[in-house]
């Protein structure tokens, strides 16, 4: 039905001497949401982390395997992360809007990469700002500082300006684990909104989250991929028995 | 009962930090009013705007209040670019390394080097070696290194202070490290840096030490940087202690902890201005 | 081990589930005893617990929709959940068939039965062991015994036909034993009914364990 937008080849992750993700082999369909689960610790939100690279931030981390996407290596040598990050944008759990206005927020992007016509970043904006279903509340107040909205909408900010610079893929950490039930929810169908057009993963904890928002989920246990799997087929009847016991609740 | 004793204790404590406070503060004001009452009546337009006669013993004080200005103004063009630069590189480029950490100790013990120390070095190397002679150059040289590592420490906090999500949120969005800290860290931490020039500035300003062995002591409006200066603070210390007019080396202080306070209100303004763009939270 | 009060729901809920399956079937037999040997008064009381346990179904099943709405059960705890629901209306079915016997009881009122009853009361042999061991298999989670229900039924659905037809042959020869007869034929009706609901539940206890659903009848 979809392609794979990225595979994930026998990925190893090493912080110094201690293995996080041991050998990982994952192919992530494109324009659907693929949802991450597992117990603390696990390792999910370090291989998302893999997959724009932010782990070269970490000192002292080591990377063996690939991570194909678009038909090349991301790990190899000469990838330009810079661009890869644009291609592969990141919304993380706690909302981090720039202390700048909500315009310039989601005009960042777009104005790093180059983009300065005021015309231009303008429709942007408002692109953005629509497909992250803020436009209307927030039209009349662009020029208001970002961080005086609440943080569902400033979530959704973050999503709209992630949107700005035109990625093929949306990754989130943990996106709604700081927002009340009705942000969460408003997200969650902002990604059923976003996903005939991105592909969207996302790491949670939240398994009914997982259950409600995602078409595929992967259960980590331990820095292993126990199972991918349809959603319906994982929370209904999961082939692999650690994977009933997390997803009953008898341990994690 | 042994809620109320623990209930005395706590008041007990509260009124004792209550005490400190208001001492510290009883004593500051108490300094500045003694000025300000010996001070503010010698202070007139014809005070601020007229050469002094005399050696200061009548007349205005007009070229120290230059001398100040420029001295501070240039010490502040030689350190700050300087000083920020390297907090820049230490917070976001260096890590954390022996090196990091030589700089950061060798900046805290040059903070600490008292003032006459630092002006024979001037002395010796601006005024002797390089043959700069007394003048504005060399007591701007001179000063600038001990504003530097007050500037440097401070901005060097600023910066790192930026919480690391802007950062990441920035670099998510494949933004370079250099963008990343022109645009988001750098603005973010602008109050900060500002503070540290202030305490830098605050410092110039009240230095004595320092010009006394490398400004000279003319009291000129200087025409050149390589001009003999005589700051405020030397004109006060020469006026005071040579006999030549007490009441006058008070009208000076006053001027000076006038002109303090104005610099410390402005930033203060400028910073708060600041943070409301931003968003007022913080 | 997480969720202490969660499993322990569980575990309340399958084992008070089993206490009614069994009280349900055991109506039934109390049922056929008393048409076996004519007893009004048990028939009475059988239709009484009859009654009763239309409370006790709605009881479990708000247990059930509780355990739905306040603890969120996946995988196979839903699927016990979601079973236990639908095989609470089959155990509300034997008690209620249970009634229907009864009631024909009491209908009867002291008349001789026809010699059919013997093969009624045989017949009724092997639904009820079919019955208890649909409930087996639901409680040991086993899916071969399940699986076997489907031939057994079979063979009841046999020994239905022939005393069907048998009674029609009684009723065509004796025009005054029609009433006798057709209460009869009822009676084996119900017994085949019976025998039915055992293969839902099998295949409803195939889904539990497997996920799959299969048609077992």
């Amino acid at each position: 039905m979809t392609g794979t937008i990225i595979e994930s080849r026998n990925l190893c992750l090493y912080y110094g001497r201690s293995q996080a993700l041991k050998e990982i082999n994952m192919s992530i369909p494109e324009k659907s949401v693929t949802a991450i689960i597992g117990p603390s610790g696990c390792g999910k939100s370090t291989f998302l982390r893999c997959l724009n690279r932010m782990n070269d931030l970490v000192p002292d981390v080591k990377i063996t395997g690939n991570l194909i996407f678009r038909g090349g290596d991301v790990y190899s040598k000469g990838v330009d992360v810079v661009r890869l990050r644009k291609d592969i944008g990141m919304v993380f759990q706690k909302p981090n809007p720039f202390p700048m206005s909500i315009y310039d927020n989601v005009a960042y992007g777009p104005r790093i990469h180059g983009i300065k016509k005021k015309g231009d970043l303008n429709e942007i904006v408002e692109r953005s700002l629509r497909q992250a279903a803020l436009w209307d509340e927030l039209k009349d107040r662009l020029n208001d500082s970002a961080l005086g909205i609440s943080g569902g909408q400033q979530q959704r900010l973050c999503i709209a300006r992630c949107l700005a610079v035109g990625p093929e893929v949306i990754l989130m950490d943990e996106p709604c684990s700081a927002l009340d039930p009705i942000a969460t929810a408003k997200i969650e169908d902002l990604m059923r909104e976003l996903k005939s057009m991105y592909t969207i993963v996302i790491v949670t904890h939240n398994m009914q989250q997982a259950a409600r928002a995602s078409d595929r989920t992967a259960f980590f246990l331990m820095g292993e991929l126990i199972e991918f799997d349809d959603t319906k087929k994982i929370f209904e009847t999961p082939a692999n028995k650690r994977t009933e016991d997390y997803i009953t609740g008898r341990f994690g | 009962m042994a809620v109320n004793i623990r209930y005395l204790k706590d008041q007990l404590g509260i009124l004792l930090l209550w005490t400190c406070g208001a001492l510290t503060l009883g004593i500051m004001l108490m300094i500045t009013l003694y000025i300000l009452w010996n001070g503010l009546p010698i202070i007139s337009l014809g005070f601020l705007s007229a050469d002094p006669i005399q050696g200061g013993k009548s007349g205005g004080i007009f070229p120290t209040i230059v001398a100040t200005l420029f001295i501070t103004i240039i010490a502040l063009i030689l350190s700050a670019p300087l000083s920020i630069g390297g907090a820049i590189y230490m917070a976001e480029y260096a890590g954390e390394n022996t090196l990091t950490r030589l700089v950061r100790f060798g900046a805290d013990s040059l903070a600490g080097i008292p003032s006459i120390i630092i002006g024979l070095f001037g002395y010796l190397l601006f005024v002797s070696y390089t043959k700069l002679g007394f003048s504005l150059i060399s007591g701007s040289l001179a000063v600038a290194f001990m504003a530097m590592p007050i500037i440097l420490r401070v901005s060097e906090e600023a910066i790192k202070v930026v919480p690391e999500s802007y950062k990441h949120g920035s670099l998510a969005i494949g933004a370079t490290k250099w963008q990343t800290i022109r645009k988001v860290v750098l603005p973010t931490a602008i109050p900060g840096i500002i503070t540290g020039l202030m305490l830098g500035m605050g410092r110039v300003v009240g230095e004595t030490a320092v010009f006394l062995l490398t400004t000279g002591s003319v009291a000129q409006i200087p025409t050149s940087l390589s001009s003999a200066v005589r700051p405020m603070t030397v004109h006060m210390y020469i006026i005071a202690t040579e006999n030549i007019s007490l009441p006058y080396a008070f009208g000076t202080a006053a001027t000076l902890l006038i002109i303090v306070l104005i610099i410390t209100l402005t930033s203060n303004y400028i910073t708060r201005r600041y943070f409301v763009k931003l968003g007022g939270r913080r | 081990m997480s969720r202490e009060y969660y499993l322990q729901q569980i575990k309340q809920l399958e084992s008070d589930f089993s206490c009614m399956a069994e009280d349900s079937f055991e109506l039934l037999t109390k049922s056929l005893k008393s048409l076996a040997s004519e007893d009004i008064e048990l028939a009475k009381k059988v239709m009484e617990e009859s009654d009763s346990m239309a409370d006790r179904e709605i009881e479990l099943e708000n247990k059930c929709i509780e355990l739905l709405a306040t603890q969120q059960p996946m995988a196979s705890d839903l699927r016990l959940i979601s079973t236990v629901m639908k095989m609470l209306t089959d155990c509300r079915r034997f008690s209620r068939l249970a009634w229907d016997v009864s009631l024909i009881t009491i209908r009867i009122d002291g008349e001789p039965l026809l010699p059919q009853i013997t093969d009624i009361c045989e017949m009724y042999r092997d639904v009820l062991s079919m019955v208890e061991d649909s409930f087996k298999a639901f409680h040991d989670r086993d899916v071969g015994l399940a699986m076997s229900m489907g031939k057994r039924d079979d063979v009841v659905d046999a020994q239905y036909d022939r005393i069907r037809r048998e009674l029609i042959e009684v009723m065509i020869c004796d025009p005054l034993s029609i009433d006798m007869a057709s209460h009869l034929s009822f009676v084996a009706r119900y017994l085949e009914r019976a025998a039915d609901h055992a293969c839902s539940i099998s295949s409803r206890t195939v889904y539990m364990v497997t996920g799959e659903r299969v048609k077992i009848r």
